[in-house]
């Protein structure tokens, strides 16, 4: 595992890029997207066994902070929903770079499942696979639960807390909160150039079930795999809760091994 | 401002943020800062507050590190045959080595919250590089005073004397064991054992700043607690003591954020640091 900085030199990246484990090592890369915010913290520890999984399984693996989260440079600000996307192709063309991986798939989680779509539309670049794991699939719903998390949070208070950008301790300017209320996996689908895709989901869902069908119009055998083991993201308690993890790190392995 | 991720430690395993200051605003006269875990949190800090104190300090000339002590975080345990305490103090002593070795930095403060603060004190009390500690709700033990204020308003409420009748045990000692197991954090020592132990600190010159929030109100829950806490304590001048009611745990809104990092920053540039 090595831990390092990439990109440019005012704007750099923070990444750990894990090798594989040699009697197994592939010419595949895989590139982890993180969430974003709150959900960033709370999922680090499960992102990093994740890759320990997959570097065991012979992938070469880069995980790395958006610019002005965790330990990359820089703050959120305007214009953050283009940046993060262009920090994921960034951190595609460093593990190519770093591992001389000759294919590469990504799995994003949650709000790293949009920027990685993104990335991949925007930029028109072809992958081999992609994972989507628990992906925030409506943006409206989304938002709306981290408000109701930070109102909770200010009703405990005897002083009322002043009006900023910030939700539970990260920011979100107007424009990246437009972008998130926009989100539009399922359309999106038809528009990627990869060869597979995956879906693992903590519990069936109507929003996943609208995705699904996205991805298999796109890719008639795409995987789907519900844990049947709901993760809650919507309460104080959860959200602050340090650690994600569980056999639904296990299925991402796999899936994202299915795929190769 | 320069940073740098480095690995430090038994094989390499435990991994860092070198936060370093442009040349022209170095102070290297002043003590380096490291900060520790939050619990199981990694490395940067709830809402990123380690990553901001240190680009804060790097901008007054002051160098820190921060890592992840073994399991936590991207670092690895070594010493799992050792007990998770000893492991713990045994991985800050070795940031502190790896600073000393590479840096020449023989001073240190040591920042944590929650479990941190815990894991600061007991560091700064075995290693006397530490000549200063920032504790971020830290140890806290139970006062008259706080029994008044964390009962009266409940008097007039009948929902509360319910709950009482139910739980002859005492509720508030039940919501601060469930606060410790929920932030991962080891019962408190012996009150006189601590008083003690941060006697020795003080009388040793090591500069201690306590910054206590509205979020461990089950354990502290006035201005003026920790005088009470630890009565007949002789600070000698070089203790000094925060509450912020409003602020929660983690300090998630920015306005708390921000009160609590301006005074770390102010308090570490302003100590009459002894030179080393």
């Amino acid at each position: 595992m090595t831990p390092f900085h990439f990109g440019p030199a005012q704007a750099q990246l923070f990444g750990v890029y894990t090798p594989p484990r040699a009697s197994v090592a592939r010419e595949e890369g895989i590139l982890l997207c993180a969430p974003i915010g709150l959900e960033y913290m709370r999922t680090h520890y499960a992102v990093k066994l994740l890759a320990m999984q997959l570097a065991a399984s012979g992938f070469h693996v880069l995980r790395f902070d958006y610019h002005g989260t965790g330990d990359s440079f820089g703050e959120v600000g305007a214009g953050q929903f283009g940046i993060w996307a262009d920090d994921v192709v960034l951190a595609m063309r460093e593990l190519v770079a770093l591992s001389g991986a000759r294919s590469l798939t990504i799995v994003g989680l949650r709000m790293g499942a949009v920027l990685a779509i993104e990335a991949l539309v925007s930029h028109g670049l072809k992958i081999h696979g992609l994972v989507l794991w628990e992906p925030v699939v409506n943006g409206p719903e989304y938002l709306a639960m981290l408000e109701g998390i930070q109102g909770k949070l200010a009703d405990q208070r005897e002083i009322p807390p002043r009006q900023t950008n910030d939700l539970l301790g990260a920011t979100y300017p107007a424009d990246l909160r437009a972008r998130i209320e926009g989100v539009d996996l399922a359309g999106q689908m038809r528009l990627l150039d990869a060869q597979g895709a995956a879906l693992v989901v903590s519990e069936d869902k109507p929003e996943f079930d609208s995705l699904l069908k996205g991805m298999r119009y796109r890719w008639p055998d795409a995987m789907y795999r519900s844990m049947a083991d709901p993760i809650e993201w919507g309460t104080v308690k959860a959200a602050f809760d340090a650690r994600m993890t569980g056999p639904i790190v296990r299925a991402v392995a796999e899936a994202a091994e299915s795929l190769t | 401002m320069n940073e740098r991720a480095i690995e430090f430690g038994l094989g390499l395993n435990l991994i860092g943020i070198l936060a370093e200051p442009m040349p022209t605003d170095a102070r290297p006269e002043l003590p380096a800062v490291v900060m520790l875990n939050a619990g199981l949190a990694h490395r940067v800090g709830p809402h990123r507050m380690s990553v901001e104190l240190a680009r804060r300090l790097a901008a007054r000339g002051i160098r820190s590190l921060r890592f992840d002590i073994g399991g936590r975080g991207d670092s690895e345990s070594m010493r799992e045959a050792e007990s998770d305490e000893s492991q713990v103090l045994a991985d800050i002593k070795d940031a502190m080595d790896y600073l000393e070795s590479n840096h020449d930095i023989r001073s240190f403060v040591l920042v944590g919250l929650c479990a941190g603060a815990d894991n600061a004190h007991a560091v700064a009390v075995r290693d006397a590089r530490v000549v200063g500690a920032i504790l971020l709700d830290g140890y806290g033990y139970w006062t008259l005073r706080s029994y008044i204020v964390h009962y009266l308003p409940r008097l007039g409420r009948p929902r509360a004397w319910l709950n009482y009748m139910l739980r002859i045990l005492s509720p508030s000692r039940k919501a601060a064991e469930e606060f410790r197991l929920h932030w991962r954090r080891k019962p408190f020592g012996p009150r006189l054992e601590v008083q003690r132990e941060i006697q020795a600190l003080v009388d040793r010159n090591t500069q201690l700043l306590y910054i206590y929030t509205g979020g461990v109100f089950d354990y502290y829950n006035y201005a003026g607690q920790f005088g009470d806490m630890f009565h007949g304590l002789d600070a000698h001048g070089n203790i000094e003591v925060e509450y912020y009611a409003n602020a929660d745990h983690t300090y998630v809104f920015a306005e708390d954020r921000e009160g609590m990092l301006s005074r770390v920053v102010e308090w570490c540039c302003s100590r009459a640091w002894n030179a080393r």
